[in-house]
């Protein structure tokens, strides 16, 4: 059976899996990030986490004929450098060179929630939906926009940051110097600091702000690019569960009255595993053995 | 030559015009029908047929109509029947007697800038028209995008002032809501043409607002802007809107994007309509 191993880049860990091209997920293996390690430090994890996973493939009868790597952003094409805003010690980093030097396999890659909006196209909760975006609000926020059935890149690729729309003007300080923006009001660490509690411990008032904040920048996002379908995943959206999604969607309810607006806001529906599932969406697509997107 | 029908409808105002290929007014016609609740269709027949008549003239046959509808993006909100794009296309069609493409004005401003104006040759940009509504379209990988119901690009419906002023779409603090020209004049109390500085600056910091949000979001570094309120405010307006966008554009791929005016030579309405009509000619092939 043929099969890509598919690569992770977070911030706080990483993760790779076998993948056959049924989005199947043969093998998987993850490791935290070791922020006491530099760059090339960090790097040897990842390198570790690839052979781990590749050595497996014999025992299972898999043939490994390519990867796909989604990362953090900003990023620049195909994961060429990586400079993930949460973990500093890579700022253009060749992510995609080393993978290729490391395991001696064809590297496509791609911005992480890029990729998890090809997956969720491919097999998860927009199959067949030519417009949608896909978002992701965990320790940071990001996203992914399908229109007129092809995923957005941008001017270099990184389309899609929906963390970085301002909802709270002159609001508190981003990671990225703006101020205001999503990802500074409702993301995982940003919860964390003005709460003093991890989200897992957030208050009812907190779930409610935070969807009404996400329902908000989507609100702008549907208003302006016009379509209906946001699928959210993450470990925030998805731990906040139903308040989350109910305040969301009362606030995309009364910001997107534009004639025909039917907008929509659930979860996500690859679960734990979807990362893994779009890096692997992108590894099959550069090998041209399928359409993430044809429905 | 291959020429397109030019038909730009904004208000009651109704011009007509032949393009060429390249972006050129050859011909123009302007009509300001009494009855502007039918948009006086019936009356654009001989103005049509004067204009067919002059396009040979130019050694030329149109083979093409391209409109811009005014009145912004939310047309069947509060536009009322006949400013349906899709109505407007149905019922010019028997009245040019060629293929009639439609889009708003927004979008037909965004296809003329990156045709003859400030983002010729720009793969990558958002246009914004800032009159009585404010629309926009969006350029993405050299194309413009179009969305569920062909009407993606409208960031005057993004939102800039979270509870703000009501827009005439139902929510807001849109931008349209704050900064179109009903807007400025109703909550300053003074036409739009005795702006005070701080009016000025005020509209230029929500426009820079939103562009640096759609700047962020969609990945692109230039962002074009036209219409009334832009030419009135002018440098004033645009100074303030290119200090927000320098001060909310802080991603490696957002920095130094800039904000600047339209250059579609005028009639630049037509030349957008025209631009709607070739681009409508060229997916139908």
């Amino acid at each position: 059976m043929d099969a890509v191993l598919a690569v992770d880049i977070g911030a706080t860990k990483f993760a790779a899996a076998l993948v056959d091209d049924q989005g199947e997920v043969i093998t998987r293996h993850q490791v935290r990030a070791d922020r006491e390690r530099d760059a090339d430090g960090l790097f040897e994890q990842v390198a570790e986490l690839l052979g781990a996973v590749m050595a497996e493939a014999p025992e299972r009868d898999v043939s490994i004929v390519g990867c796909g790597v989604g990362a953090a952003g900003p990023i620049t094409a195909n994961l060429e450098l990586i400079s993930p805003i949460n973990l500093t010690e890579w700022r253009g980093f060749p992510l995609r060179r080393r993978v290729a030097d490391t395991t001696g396999l064809m590297v496509a890659g791609d911005l992480d929630t890029k990729a998890l909006a090809l997956g969720e196209g491919w097999i998860g909760g927009a199959v067949g939906v030519r417009n949608f975006m896909s978002m992701v609000v965990s320790t940071g926020i990001g996203g992914g926009v399908v229109l007129d059935g092809r995923l957005l890149e941008g001017e270099s690729a990184n389309a899609g940051h929906i963390g970085h729309i301002i909802v709270v003007p002159g609001g508190r300080q981003c990671g990225c110097g703006a101020y205001g923006c999503l990802e500074a009001e409702a993301s995982g660490s940003a919860i964390a600091a003005t709460t003093g509690r991890p989200p897992a411990d957030a208050h009812a008032a907190v779930v409610e702000r935070t969807g009404r904040l996400v329902g908000r920048a989507v609100a702008s996002v549907v208003n302006l690019l016009d379509f209906e379908l946001t699928l959210v995943g993450g470990s925030v959206a998805l731990g906040f569960g139903l308040p989350f999604f109910e305040a969301a969607q009362a606030e995309l309810d009364a910001n997107c009255k534009l004639a025909g607006s039917r907008p929509v806001i659930r979860p996500a529906e690859l679960g734990a595993q979807a990362p893994l599932i779009g890096a692997a969406a992108v590894g099959w697509q550069a090998l041209g053995r399928l359409d993430p997107l044809a429905g | 030559m291959d020429l397109a029908l030019a038909i730009e409808l904004e208000g009651s105002r109704i011009a007509l015009g032949v393009v060429n290929r390249a972006g050129k007014v050859l011909e123009t016609e302007f009509a300001e029908p009494d009855d502007s609740s039918a948009r006086g269709f019936d009356l654009l027949a001989p103005a049509v047929q004067r204009l067919r008549e002059r396009a040979t003239r130019h050694a030329g046959e149109i083979v093409v109509a391209g409109v811009s509808v005014g009145g912004g993006d939310d047309l069947e909100s509060d536009g009322g029947d006949d400013a349906s794009a899709a109505r407007v296309r149905e019922r010019l069609a028997d009245v040019v007697g060629v293929a009639v493409h439609a889009d708003s004005a927004g979008r037909a401003f965004a296809l003329s800038e990156g045709w003859v104006g400030a983002a010729k040759g720009v793969d990558y940009f958002a246009a914004l028209k800032l009159d009585d509504a404010v629309s926009g379209g969006i350029v993405l990988d050299g194309r413009m995008l179009d969305g569920g119901l062909g009407r993606a690009g409208r960031l005057g419906h993004v939102i800039v002032v979270p509870d703000g002023r009501r827009c005439g779409c139902g929510a807001r603090g849109c931008l349209q809501a704050e900064v179109s020209i009903a807007a400025i004049e109703s909550s300053t109390g003074r036409p739009l043409t005795e702006p005070s500085y701080d009016v000025m600056r005020h509209v230029g910091r929500l426009v820079g607002r939103a562009a640096a949000s759609v700047a962020n979001l969609l990945d692109l570094r230039l962002i074009v802007c036209g219409g009334r309120v832009a030419r009135e405010y002018s440098s004033t307006m645009y100074l303030a809107a290119q200090e927000e966008l320098d001060a909310s554009c802080r991603l490696s791929f957002s920095q130094g994007a800039r904000i600047v005016s339209a250059r579609t030579p005028e009639p630049s309405g037509l030349v957008g309509a025209a631009a709607v009509g070739w681009r409508g000619l060229a997916k139908e092939r």
